[in-house]
């Protein structure tokens, strides 16, 4: 029995199809596969297909944007497609392809997104920067490689007024990455307003095309006593950490973390493991708990040690015990920037 | 559980299975055991004399399969490192098929619920199509193009950066 010249058609179930194609290991064989016929298009653009595909093989990092585009280097695999986006005309990172560019400010990066806000009616657009405080209704996202945005609808009056401008102490939007079971472009924003007896988030999600609001109900005991508004810097919280769906905050007045968990939307407060300090990191432990390192100094022994322990995710707040905790002694001289 | 009685059993029986095309093989039932359809034939007494009959298993890739099945119904549990690797070898050996019989392979080991075969079968063929170009992989699969020149325009410049490694699809049209 010897094999036809012309090899047999490849009509494979759908499921096949998917199976196969789910283990290419590049979206760039996946693009190009899909270009064979119609059947193997039909199944690679899929979204169930895709979301599977994509959680198998999140998008590589090409840089890191701080002041400057940091592009990625060899031997790092995207080195060649960083390399492209380090000509001016590649990308515009200023976002000036959105009507009005100098009406809008950059606050949040994330996954290839820039998350603008507009400044208010009646300021001076040449002030650069942005005030902090201001409660902001009107925001934008950009995708600079693709020079596209999007104007989110305004945060609806009735939730705003939930918060009053003059209690608000700091008013932050930022990106939140999309839930597990969405498309990759259905990216959420979030602002978070902390007022002085109040915090409320505003999220807004693309896949619903809605703001909606969450007010976390333990913030009036946890700022009780507390010497209110700044200068004092108290109740400040930390900047943000994310890490397994979880958006973090240290409170550094009561040593206690704020957790506001991205699937559920709800607030927890958890108690760390470690005493907290202002050079930590929580980051992605196993299992899905996070994890937290704090870098602590025994300035007598001349040692700098790592706290590493893992916290639950929503700790009741009435939790005493500290979980579990190691610490790790670093060499001497060693040098952590977190 | 009949899983668990299968290591205890241990039994030499073999099991007959009859192509589509009636060509008769044999193998060990613990062979056997690895097609989730035959074992639960065998669960059921419907293995006999007769052999058990796979009505769209031709005789060319069976005899692949029951060769599979026997190797690592053989060499199962408890591998050492040195057993593991040789298994490993043979897998990458036997894989190395051309795509007709690679296609029967991944039709028969779904159907026969093979799993080990099926995702060797279907990691072959990824390992196939990537870092192709979308006329290379017809050519390998023998696909008709059956796209529209309109549709063809389209999807080759959605797909351009596919080709010059620049960069990934916008995340947010």
């Amino acid at each position: 029995m010897e094999s036809p010249a012309q090899p047999a058609e490849m009509d494979l179930t759908d499921e096949l199809l998917e199976e196969v194609f789910v283990r290419l290991p590049t979206s760039a064989d996946l693009a190009r596969a899909s270009m064979a016929c119609t059947s193997f298009r039909r199944v690679i653009t899929g979204h169930a297909f895709l979301r599977r595909f994509r959680r198998l093989h999140p998008p590589p990092v090409l840089s890191i944007l701080a002041a400057d585009f940091l592009a990625a280097q060899p031997p790092h695999p995207s080195a060649a497609a960083a390399r492209a986006f380090s000509d001016p005309e590649a990308a515009d990172f200023l976002c000036s392809f959105i009507p009005s560019p100098d009406r809008w400010r950059r606050r949040d990066f994330c996954d290839g997104r820039f998350l603008l806000s507009a400044v208010p009616e009646g300021s001076d657009p040449t002030r650069r920067g942005y005030d902090p405080r201001a409660l902001v209704k009107h925001l934008a996202v950009c995708d600079p490689l693709y020079r596209r945005y999007l104007l989110l609808p305004a945060i609806p009056d009735d939730l705003a007024a939930l918060v009053h401008q003059s209690d608000i102490a700091s008013f932050q939007p930022f990106l939140c990455p999309p839930a597990e079971d969405e498309e990759d472009t259905m990216f959420r924003v979030i602002c978070f307003a902390q007022c002085e007896t109040k915090l409320v988030a505003f999220i807004y999600s693309r896949s619903s095309g809605q703001w909606h609001p969450v007010e976390f109900d333990g913030w009036r005991d946890l700022t009780a006593g507390t010497s209110y508004p700044y200068p004092s810097r108290e109740p400040e919280l930390s900047r943000r950490h994310y890490a397994h769906g979880c958006f973090c905050w240290v409170m550094h007045w009561v040593s206690k973390l704020l957790v506001l968990d991205t699937r559920s939307f709800k607030f927890s407060i958890n108690l760390p493991p470690a005493p907290l300090s202002r050079r930590m990191a929580i980051v992605e432990g196993v299992e899905g708990k996070l994890g937290l390192f704090t870098l602590c100094r025994d300035i007598e022994n001349a040692i700098s040690f790592l706290f590493n322990g893992a916290l639950a995710r929503s700790n009741p707040a009435n939790a005493t015990s500290h979980p579990e905790a190691a610490e790790v002694y670093l060499p001497q001289m060693t040098v952590l920037e977190v | 559980m009949a899983a668990a009685t299968d290591d205890a059993g241990d039994s030499n029986e073999m099991i007959r299975v009859v192509s589509s095309d009636g060509e008769h093989f044999e193998m060990p039932e613990a062979a056997a055991n690895l097609s989730l359809v035959l074992r639960h034939m065998i669960e059921d007494d419907c293995a006999d004399a007769a052999g058990i009959p796979l009505a769209v298993v031709a005789a060319k890739p069976l005899a692949k399969i029951v060769d599979y099945c026997t190797k690592h119904a053989a060499k199962s549990s408890g591998l050492t490192i040195e057993e593991a690797e040789e298994l490993k070898r043979f897998d990458a050996e036997f894989i190395e098929v051309d795509t007709d019989m690679l296609y029967d392979l991944l039709v028969a080991a779904d159907f026969m619920g093979v799993e080990g075969l099926s995702k060797l079968a279907v990691q072959r063929t990824a390992d196939l199509i990537k870092g192709k170009t979308p006329e290379q992989n017809r050519e390998t699969f023998g696909i008709v193009n059956d796209f529209t020149p309109e549709e063809e325009e389209e999807i080759c410049k959605e797909n351009e950066w596919a080709f010059q490694i620049t960069k990934p699809p916008s995340r947010l049209c």
